[in-house]
């Protein structure tokens, strides 16, 4: 399968400390791939490099080839445009403004290299969100802000939607409900990145995973190939065969 | 005399209405900050009167070509900030506007003189009655254009995808890069509305008295007043406060001497913020 997505060899780098060691992956058309890891793994400072975002100024090294085109070099803005599109972990909604108006902030862009979607697309795929559409965002749920952010992100037209911890913060039954979407926009030829502490959820809805541990990725495989590695068992999934 | 005042004050106050309103939205919208905001304004007046006066141009024409060179000077300021912008930098913002607002007055001084001018506006030779009431061509255009401009900022940033970007660049101008949205772009907007809005300030409130190149300090101070009373952002507010201030500054001039103005709007503002932090007119 062509990579739709292909990065090499990408170090992030926090003044004299590295925090990703030169990580390579690949995410193909219509494809699920998971990267997990445990808290402090190098896992949003990976999709943050690979999106051109960052809070803070890191030298970010390596390769970021979108759809045979490198783009490591240019702006979130421009990334974003091209159908590279980021759902930040915790803060992806602007509470100042309503459901409504979160969706109509991001407009496809001319040349959409996704599937663009309107904001009715936007509330089909998330029908909860019809009910709260004239809610101001910080009035909103856990689950219902994720909602917000991801159907905002699908509204930029994206080819590959990078996800950083969806599930961070919401009960179980949300997890369920989030990832199930995900799982269900994949299907429908959707590329997604995830970024997921909780190993056992994302094994669930991807197609392949990465392990990372300290900034390096230390195992890869099959979502069944990862089920099956004692490593990944004992450490994430609660002992053997879990 | 007191209808004299109620039409000095509108006046005045529409005034001051059209330079707070960039200064509203560039608080409020785009939490940024211009303390060149005034000088802004001085030289939108001035470039009138060099317009007029030198290439003896029609004050129709100076207007547009004053906002157009004050415009220019907004985009070099913001490029010159760009990063301090997106990280919303506000302290090195204060500091480098500040800078930068001496150095238009100092360079205004050399380029213009440090005498008074007058620009000559055709519509400030017009005397206008209504009943009692007189006044002049040039105090319904600063009133006109003020409301125009309240309404198209009011309409703009509530109902437009541009209105949209701008606050959601306001609230986290790197989560808006995330979505494809060119932070630095609408910043650079915003900037250069609000500076084309102190140039018209200075342009149509000009004619009124006679203009000096140290002008601008004491407007910048009473906008930005006019701001904090309305609730920063709110431009209603900003709107009935900048007209409230008009007319206090008027009927206080018509009774005290009005060296004092200055002063006795500052006691006002004092008050205000002692009983309502939050502003005059914000709803909470």
């Amino acid at each position: 399968m062509s990579a739709l997505l292909d990065v090499a060899d990408l170090r992030v780098r926090y003044g004299h400390s590295l925090a990703v060691h030169g990580v390579s992956l690949r995410v193909g058309g219509g494809e699920l791939v998971a990267v997990a890891g445990a808290n402090g793994a190098g896992k949003s400072t990976l999709v943050d490099a690979v999106a051109g975002w960052s809070r803070g100024r890191p030298t970010v090294t390596g390769s970021v080839v979108l759809a045979g085109r490198d783009v490591g070099r240019l702006a979130a803005h421009r990334r974003a445009k091209l159908g590279l599109v980021l759902v930040p972990e915790g803060k992806g909604v602007f509470d100042g403004m309503t459901v409504r108006e979160n969706l109509q902030v991001v407009r496809p862009p001319r040349e959409a290299a996704g599937r663009p979607y309107s904001v009715d697309d936007v509330l089909d795929v998330f029908p909860r969100l019809r009910e709260r559409i004239a809610a101001h965002c910080s009035t909103l749920s856990g689950g219902e802000r994720q909602m917000v952010a991801i159907g905002r992100a699908l509204r930029a037209a994206p080819r590959l939607l990078i996800l950083d911890e969806p599930s961070v913060g919401l009960a179980p039954r949300l997890v369920v409900e989030v990832l199930t979407h995900i799982r269900d926009l994949v299907d429908d030829g959707l590329s997604v990145l995830l970024v997921e502490q909780n190993v056992r959820a994302a094994l669930e809805v991807a197609d392949r995973l990465h392990l990372l541990d300290q900034g390096r990725i230390v195992a890869s495989g099959t979502a069944a190939q990862m089920r099956e590695d004692t490593r990944v068992a004992q450490a994430y999934l609660g002992g053997l065969g879990s | 005399m007191i209808l004299a005042a109620l039409v000095n004050g509108l006046a005045l106050g529409a005034g001051y209405a059209l330079l707070a309103v960039g200064w509203t939205v560039l608080l409020g919208a785009a939490r940024l900050v211009n303390f060149a905001h005034g000088q802004l304004y001085m030289i939108g007046a001035f470039v009138t009167w060099f317009v007029i006066s030198r290439f003896g141009l029609p004050y129709g024409i100076a207007v547009p070509v004053a906002l157009v060179v004050v415009a220019l000077l907004g985009v070099v300021l913001q490029l010159l900030m760009t990063r301090m912008t997106l990280d919303q930098n506000i302290v090195n913002l204060m500091l480098v506007t500040l800078a930068f607002g001496y150095l238009l007055q100092g360079g205004a001084a050399l380029l213009f003189g440090g005498d008074p001018q007058t620009i000559d506006s055709p519509l400030q030779q017009q005397d206008l009655a209504l009943g009692a009431a007189r006044f002049t061509g040039q105090d319904v255009l600063i009133v006109v254009l003020a409301l125009a401009f309240y309404a198209l900022t009011f309409v703009v940033l509530g109902r437009t995808d541009l209105g949209r970007m701008v606050r959601g660049v306001a609230e986290d101008p790197k989560l808006a890069q995330l979505y494809g949205i060119n932070a630095a772009r609408v910043y650079l907007a915003v900037f250069v509305f609000a500076a084309v809005c102190a140039a018209l300030a200075g342009a149509v409130v000009g004619p009124r008295s006679p203009i000096l190149t140290s002008m601008g300090f004491e407007e910048v101070i009473i906008t930005f007043l006019v701001v904090v009373l309305a609730g920063v952002g709110n431009l209603v507010g900003g709107l009935v406060v900048a007209i409230g201030l008009g007319l206090f500054t008027a009927f206080f001039g018509t009774f005290f001497p009005p060296a004092y103005s200055t002063a006795a709007a500052f006691v006002v503002l004092l008050a205000v913020l002692v009983v309502r932090p939050q502003g005059l007119a914000a709803r909470r």
